[in-house]
Parts: structure tokens; C-alpha cells; sequence
């Protein structure tokens, strides 16, 4: 039964990318612009500023928001792949395999864990130029920068996939996906520091996982880890867990003929 | 176990396989199936032996493609317990699922990926040795004709064709129960009838064939026997010779629509 479970995922894979890396590297593109342009542009006027006691320059609080931003828009496209395969007859198809439904559903998330992690690594690889002088990764950080990515991959990639259980029609694909991602995005710490924001944006981007995301990202990747790091990296894991349940829950109920 | 003997003037009839034993496919033991306030199958029984191929019959709406889910584990019945090989479809859902293939009445297919990596690809989920899934597939692609599409994308092609994929990509590997349900809904005269004549060869090589249709001549050329449905009840089980004599039909459409037209009238006088 792991056999079929990797095949399921290695299919998964192909349908959405069909292996070709030009595919992926068109998805990498959009968000480097953030990278290599956007956050260059940003610089000019906004000055460095102190997080976790560190100067740090906008282009290097940026980066780790951009690599969140590029998990989150890949994990977000597990609600998109489920719909395809609902709207193309592979989901009944792909049910009558011999493997419990959760495999289904856990196939498409490993597919959009390895899609996600790869290109946030990537992300992060071609930005070494930029982030050399402040990067400062340690051998105790690399587990909080991984849970960081992971939990937010497994958040979105389940969340859209609840989402496009109740999606009937292809129009709503796109304003779905975009209703998702891009309210959490800009309510989050990904583009500036939340301690710096209005009470009233602090106090929604406090209650957005992609926050504690990006906190725990940026403290790994800067070696700013305190406490502080620890305790957002354990509510993360809790919220996680509860996508995790909720996802369970909701793919056990939506039985075929209501899907 | 259960003697079947095949009646001829089809291709139904093979020299030396005019009379087989067989075991019990499917057994049905008063199925029904209710979405909401609709019933959609009321206390359905029936039963399908190994190495035949059974028509299930029924006019738009009648049944057909529920009794099909529910014996492909696809939705559970609401009453009533059903088998597949001495498997329970609600209690040994995976067991049976290890035995089926299924061409669903509706399309299925990777829209993105082209007409020969839908069919390997289906082969490598199905666990198939990569000799296996070139052999087999190459068999199927010339079999059914999409020889000169195999590097379009399945979107790209035509109603037919993309039927034909579908029923191609189930060919590739040999389930011992095969679900067709209403497999030859836009297929060509050409393409149909070389459907029907190669279930009929996977049928004589041991397949079981369960075939959901509302085309009375694909059933008289194809079944061994015939079950008719109307508004979710079995109305009939048998061969479709005797459903013609029983009817004093000269075809099995004619007797089809003599049951149907009973059917109605009895209910009418209930």
C-alpha cells in the first residue's frame, strides 16, 4: 500500500507540473521579482530597522516573507489539483483504487509538500547574494526554519483543499484562490513588521498563522531565536494540528455524491 | 455455483465455451439507496457470475449509475448489503476495490498530459512493470485507434476520442470485474463496435463485465444476461433470448419497451 501511496504522489506531480522544469521555474519567477526589484525599490525609502535587537535592511526582511509568500502560492494550488481532478472525473477514478480515501487526500498534500519546499529553498538559494551578510543559519535554527515551512504548506495546501470541497463551479477556481491567499498574505508579517503596524492590522495579522510563520522563518534564518520564537513555532504546530483534524473531519463527511 | 449456458447468434458464443460453471461476481441482497428525500434504488437484488457479461438496463434517470457506485465502493448503500468476489462493498471496501476496473459514465481523463502518458501513467499507479505498461499500452493505443493522437494532449481531442482514451486506459490492465457504465455514449459505429467486441474477448478470457446501457441493440449483440431498472426497481433478470420470447418480441428493444410499457401500466393500476 506505500507503493501506490508514492505513485499516487508521483502522479499528482506529473498532472500538475507533468515534470517539466520550465513549469516550475515560471512559478518561481513572479515572487523573485519581489526579491530582486520590489524590495530594492522599497529600500530607497524605507531605512533599516531593529527586530529581535538586530539592524536589519528591508531587502533581508523581505526575502523570508517571499519564500513564505512562494509556499504559500504553491500549497494553495492542493485545492486547485482537487478540483481538476472533481471536474475531470479522476477523483471518482482515483477512489476506486484500492487504498483508503485519506490516501488520496495525503498524496496530494506530500505532492504539494515537495513542490512547496523545493521552489521556498530555491527562494532561498538564489537570494544567498543578497542575504549573505545577515544570513546566519545554525545548526539548532534549521529545525524551526523547516517546521516553519512545512506547517504553512500543510496550513494552505489542506485549507484550499477544504475550501474546493463546496467549489461547484470553474469561475470560482480563481477568486477562490485569490480570497485565500492574498487577504492572509498582506495581513501577515510577510511584507513589514506587525509590531509596527495599526492596532487594528496587528491585531488580524496576530491571529494569521502565515505570521508566526514568517516570525519563526526570519528568526531562523537571522539567528534572532528567543523565546518568543519557541512559543509562536508551538502555536503554529497547535494550528496546524487543528488544520490537520479539521481537514480529516471534512474529507470524511464529503462523501462522494456530495463533493 | 451456477451453470451458465451462452446462447448464440453473437459473439456472445465461442467454439467450446457454450456452457461454463461459474462462481457468484456480485451479489445484490436487496439494495437501496437514498440521496435526501429521493430513493434512487429500492431494495434492488440481483446477482452477476463470474465470466459473464450482464447488461444492466434501465431508461435516463432509472438507477444504473448508482448501482454501479454503490457496487464500486463509490457511495454506500442506504439499505441492504451487496458483494463483489465475497467481498462486502461497505465492510471490505479495499478488497473490492483490489478486483474492479471502472469506465465511468462520464468523462474521465488528465486533461494536461498527452493520450500515451494518460495511459502509462494509469498503468504505473496501478503498480504495472514499466515492459508491461509499453507492451499493453501499444496494444490499446493501436486497438483503439489513437495511434496518430498519442502525443495530444487529452483535452485537446474530440467527445469520442476522449471516450476512447477512457476506455482504453481501463484495457491496459485486466481487473477481474470491470464496471462499464454507459462506455459507448459518443463513440463512432467503428469505435463501438470494436468496444463491444473487445469486452467480449476480455469476457471469454474469465472478465466479469458488468455493462450499464440504455442501447437495446448493444445489449442483445454483447450480454450474456440482461437485468432491467425502472425508477430504481429491478423489474427483470434473465437471457435476452427468453426476455424476447417471454415477451413474444422479435428483438430486445421491442421486449424492453413491452416490460417497461407493463411495468407503467401495473404501477398505474396500484
Amino acid at each position: 500500500m506505500t507503493g501506490i501511496f508514492g505513485r499516487l504522489v508521483v502522479r499528482n506531480l506529473q498532472t500538475t507540473y507533468d515534470l517539466k522544469p520550465a513549469l516550475f521555474v515560471s512559478l518561481l519567477i513572479p515572487n523573485l521579482m519581489y526579491v530582486f526589484i520590489a524590495a530594492f525599490a522599497y529600500e530607497q525609502i524605507i531605512p533599516p530597522f531593529i527586530i529581535n535587537g538586530i539592524q536589519i535592511d528591508y531587502a533581508d526582511f523581505l526575502i523570508p516573507g517571499v519564500v513564505l509568500m512562494q509556499v504559500v502560492t504553491l500549497s494553495s494550488l492542493g485545492g486547485a489539483m482537487f478540483w481538476t481532478d472533481k471536474h475531470n472525473g479522476m477523483l471518482e477514478q482515483l477512489y476506486s483504487l484500492p487504498v483508503p480515501r485519506s490516501y488520496y487526500f495525503l498524496s496530494k498534500l506530500c505532492a504539494i509538500l515537495i513542490s512547496s519546499l523545493a521552489s521556498g529553498f530555491a527562494i532561498v538559494l538564489l537570494s544567498l547574494p543578497i542575504l549573505s551578510g545577515s544570513l546566519h543559519l545554525e545548526y539548532y535554527s534549521v529545525p524551526l526554519f523547516l517546521l516553519s515551512l512545512t506547517a504553512c504548506s500543510i496550513i494552505f495546501g489542506f485549507v484550499s483543499m477544504i475550501i474546493f470541497c463546496y467549489v461547484k463551479t470553474p469561475d470560482n477556481v480563481t477568486v477562490y484562490s485569490r480570497l485565500l491567499t492574498t487577504p492572509l498574505i498582506v495581513l501577515s508579517s510577510v511584507f513589514y513588521p506587525l509590531q509596527y503596524a495599526p492596532r487594528l492590522i496587528r491585531t488580524f495579522g496576530n491571529l494569521n498563522p502565515l505570521t508566526y510563520s514568517a516570525d519563526v522563518m526570519r528568526a531562523s534564518m537571522f539567528g534572532t531565536i528567543t523565546t518568543f520564537e519557541y512559543l509562536e513555532s508551538l502555536i503554529l504546530l497547535v494550528i496546524t494540528l487543528s488544520v490537520v483534524v479539521a481537514a480529516k473531519v471534512v474529507f470524511d463527511r464529503k462523501q462522494l455524491d456530495t463533493l | 455455483m451456477t451453470r451458465v449456458v451462452a446462447v448464440s447468434g453473437s459473439p456472445k458464443m465461442e467454439k467450446g465455451n457454450t456452457e461454463r460453471i461459474t462462481t457468484c461476481a456480485v451479489e445484490v441482497k436487496g439494495v437501496s439507496k437514498s440521496f435526501g428525500n429521493v430513493e434512487a434504488l429500492t431494495d434492488v437484488s440481483f446477482s452477476v457470475n463470474e465470466g459473464e457479461v450482464f447488461g444492466y438496463l434501465g431508461p435516463n434517470g432509472s438507477g444504473k449509475t448508482t448501482t454501479v457506485r454503490v457496487l464500486a465502493t463509490l457511495i454506500m448503500p442506504t439499505r441492504g448489503s451487496a458483494t463483489v468476489f465475497g467481498y462486502d462493498v461497505q465492510d471490505e471496501s479495499l478488497k473490492v476495490r483490489e478486483c474492479i476496473g471502472l469506465v465511468q459514465q462520464g468523462l474521465s481523463y488528465e486533461p494536461y498530459l498527452s493520450v500515451l502518458k494518460n495511459i502509462t501513467l494509469y498503468g504505473y499507479v496501478y503498480g504495472l512493470s514499466k515492459r508491461e505498461i509499453i507492451s499493453t499500452s501499444e496494444e490499446v493505443i493501436q486497438l483503439f485507434g489513437l495511434s496518430e493522437y498519442v502525443n495530444r494532449k487529452a483535452v485537446e481531442l474530440s467527445l469520442g476520442l476522449k471516450r476512447r482514451l477512457q476506455i482504453a486506459r481501463e484495457f491496459v490492465r485486466n481487473p477481474r470485474l470491470l464496471f462499464l457504465d454507459e462506455p459507448t455514449v459518443g463513440l463512432d459505429p467503428e469505435a463501438k463496435r470494436l468496444t463491444l467486441d473487445l469486452i467480449r474477448k476480455k469476457a471469454n478470457g474469465g472478465m466479469t463485465v458488468f455493462f450499464t446501457t440504455h442501447n437495446m441493440s448493444e445489449a442483445e449483440y454483447l450480454c450474456d444476461r440482461v437485468a432491467i431498472i425502472e425508477r430504481g426497481r429491478l423489474l427483470v433478470v434473465d437471457t435476452p433470448e427468453s426476455l424476447k420470447i417471454r415477451t413474444g418480441k422479435d428483438n430486445l428493444e421491442d421486449a424492453y419497451l413491452e416490460i417497461i410499457r407493463r411495468n407503467r401500466h401495473d404501477g398505474n393500476l396500484r
